[in-house]
């Protein structure tokens, strides 16, 4: 994986120059107000950076939040791409030149959609919810060059509801909004609040840059790293074939979806 | 068209759907929908059922609803052509490429966006009905002045949830039963991981709590049908295809009632009041309206002592037949002589009644009803039909 072709998430903005010295020279910024789950910024923070500039716009949004990127959404011909979640993103941006990058989550699982929203967007993000015999497939398949993610947290929930601020006003405990939860069966998600609502992280992370080799890099835009709490250092240490605990359940097995399957 | 859409996974819960108020059910197939474990409908019960409900004046759509991965494309055309010609009168779907071949397929029956796309502007809905769309089934977050808006920016038909349980998650934006069961959450395996009970701890991995709760309460909106009407929604709909046909009989009952009367204009606060405890008892959740007036609070967050949900014994019966002054009953749940009743029915508001004599099927007098499903029989003189509902008395009729 040649360094030039990852895409990585800044959470703030001193990284981007550690990341340049080790040749990434692409970074998504989720924006203020349209991002949920990260450290955001200002479109001021961002459209003056002599970078190429990806903006992640993750929110599922009501009329209000809609009708406020429309206000917004001028302002960010500066940007790379949009990467968006809510198809009224694109609705809003589809006549303009800004480049659009489909990033439905959970929803990016096979070519015969991707391949619909290729035709009308620049590129898309592809899940990695997939086993690998089925993302080999998808990225042998897609029309246009895709973003995989190979490194990172998985959002596994996002709600709309403040699930932490309730819990602890209801138990009496501190306003905390970063917390941890985790399943009789011994499954852990990070929970992550801001005032658009809560979402939930699988706690492992994924970590598919040892399996690149079996995906066809011409039909790779980019390679996603998301680096959560990882550093700069420990990104490059992980680049550089060092070790991370990490898990892949499902591109190492098929998820199911009837019960009955449970026993295959 | 304002329509009462119900839930039925089984061919017994159509029935008594539409018997107790529906215009329209939807159902699942074997393949391609959600609720993956429920019985679902095969093909030649799908099209028994459009014909069952065309015969009523009434509709039949048909959830296509998962999120598909590449292998599960397999035999989707042929399915949906099927459907079509079966007279399916909607599918409700989430997935563009079902979307997509529905439109190159040019199939008459119309194409309902599922909540589980996650709707919650006119933009987004724009968007689908640009694609073809006749019909949006809105996130379940949407509020009263989303519903406004949307409707008025796009003239979609507007479908809104009324009742039933709610997704912790934005419908569609959760993959926890992926991770915790291997269950694909999008694919109809979801094993409501949201209701289970978590260790929560700080961000340093400090345990603060061993009870972390996140489900919300049911949805519930019967003081508010006046409201989604004048909103502009077009179809109520009812969750839980997995639910019991008591469970749907009362809801139905209940919504249907309310509908009726407020397009009439005769509904009373003493109607609401009536039918809130009349769904409150059958539920075994609490329920609140969530987001159609606003934002979500702490109070609409579900906790309990230790995740357990109460279940009721109120549904004592279902009527099979009654002829000659004897009512045969198949018993639900235990009742004696001398036990208060009531009759629901969609012929009357309810009879109130003491049982005063019960016969086994070779009409031998008994004290009990004691056994699951035993066939009772009654002597009494009462306008009752089958499938109607026989329960225990828990409130005073309506005045």
């Amino acid at each position: 994986m040649k360094n030039n072709k990852i895409l990585v998430r800044i959470n703030n903005l001193e990284e981007i120059e550690e990341y340049k010295k080790l040749g990434i020279s692409n970074f998504l910024f989720p924006l203020k107000d349209f991002s949920i789950g990260y450290n955001t910024f200002e479109i001021e923070e961002l459209n003056s950076l002599q970078e190429n500039v990806y903006v992640l716009v993750n929110r599922v949004l009501d009329n209000e939040g809609i009708d406020n990127f429309k206000n917004i959404a001028h302002k960010l011909s500066f940007a790379k791409g949009i990467i968006f979640e809510d198809i009224g993103i694109y609705q809003v941006l589809k006549d303009t030149n800004i480049p659009l990058i489909w990033n439905q989550n959970h929803f990016a699982v096979n070519s015969e959609s991707i391949n619909i929203w290729l035709d009308k967007v620049d590129s898309a993000v592809v899940s990695n919810e997939l086993e690998k015999s089925e993302l080999i497939y998808v990225l042998n398949n897609v029309n246009k060059k895709v973003i995989l993610p190979v490194l990172g947290l998985n959002m596994s929930m996002y709600s709309r509801r403040y699930l932490l601020s309730f819990y602890n006003k209801y138990k009496g405990l501190n306003d905390i909004r970063r917390a941890i939860i985790k399943t009789n069966n011994g499954k852990e998600f990070i929970a992550v609040e801001n005032e658009y609502g809560t979402v939930l992280f699988y706690k492992n992370y994924f970590n598919l840059i040892n399996e690149i080799s079996a995906f066809n890099d011409d039909k790779i835009l980019f390679y996603y790293i998301d680096p959560n709490m990882l550093s700069v250092k420990e990104i490059e240490n992980i680049l550089n074939g060092g070790n991370i605990s990490y898990l892949n359940p499902f591109y190492e097995n098929k998820t199911v979806y009837r019960i009955g399957d449970l026993n295959d | 068209m304002i329509e009462l859409l119900a839930p039925a996974g089984d061919f017994e819960r159509l029935k008594i759907a539409f018997r107790y108020g529906a215009d329209a059910v939807y159902i699942g197939g074997k393949n391609f929908s959600l609720r993956a474990n429920a019985k679902n409908f095969s093909l030649d019960e799908i099209k028994e059922a459009c014909e069952y409900a065309h015969n009523l004046g009434k509709k039949i759509y048909v959830t296509v609803n998962i999120v598909f991965h590449d292998e599960d494309f397999k035999g989707l055309e042929d399915y949906l052509s099927s459907l079509d010609n079966y007279g399916v009168d909607a599918i409700i779907v989430s997935d563009i490429s079902v979307m997509n071949l529905w439109k190159k397929l040019g199939l008459k029956m119309e194409l309902h966006v599922s909540t589980q796309a996650s709707t919650l502007n006119k933009e987004s809905a724009l968007f689908y009905k640009e694609l073809g769309a006749k019909r949006v089934v809105l996130a379940r977050e949407a509020s009263e002045e989303d519903i406004k808006e949307i409707k008025a920016y796009t003239n979609l038909d507007i479908e809104a949830f009324i009742h039933g349980a709610m997704c912790t998650s934005i419908s569609g934006r959760c993959i926890m039963s992926n991770y915790a069961t291997n269950r694909d959450a999008n694919r109809g395996g979801c094993a409501q991981i949201c209701r289970w009970c978590f260790k929560y701890y700080d961000e340093n991995g400090n345990e603060l709590d061993d009870n972390f709760q996140m489900s919300p309460k049911d949805l519930n909106m019967v003081e508010y049908i006046g409201d989604m009407i004048n909103a502009g929604v077009n179809s109520f709909k009812v969750e839980g295809r997995m639910r019991s046909i008591y469970y749907i009989a009362t809801v139905l009952l209940s919504y249907r009632h309310i509908i009726d009367k407020y397009l009439d204009g005769t509904i009373t606060e003493n109607d609401t009041n009536y039918y809130l405890k009349v769904l409150n008892r059958c539920a075994n959740r609490e329920s609140t309206s969530h987001f159609f007036k606003g934002l979500p609070t702490i109070n609409e967050q579900y906790y309990t002592n230790d995740g357990v949900e109460v279940s009721n014994q109120d549904f004592l019966g279902i009527v099979l037949d009654n002829k000659d002054g004897i009512i045969t009953l198949e018993q639900r749940n235990y009742f004696k002589v001398g036990d208060k009743v009531q009759f629901i029915s969609p012929n009357f508001e309810t009879i109130e009644y003491t049982i005063n004599n019960i016969y086994d099927e070779n009409m031998i007098k008994i004290d009990t009803a004691n056994h699951a499903q035993m066939i009772v029989k009654i002597k009494e003189n009462l306008p009752l039909c089958k499938d109607d509902i026989m329960r225990i008395k828990v409130f005073d009729k309506q005045a």
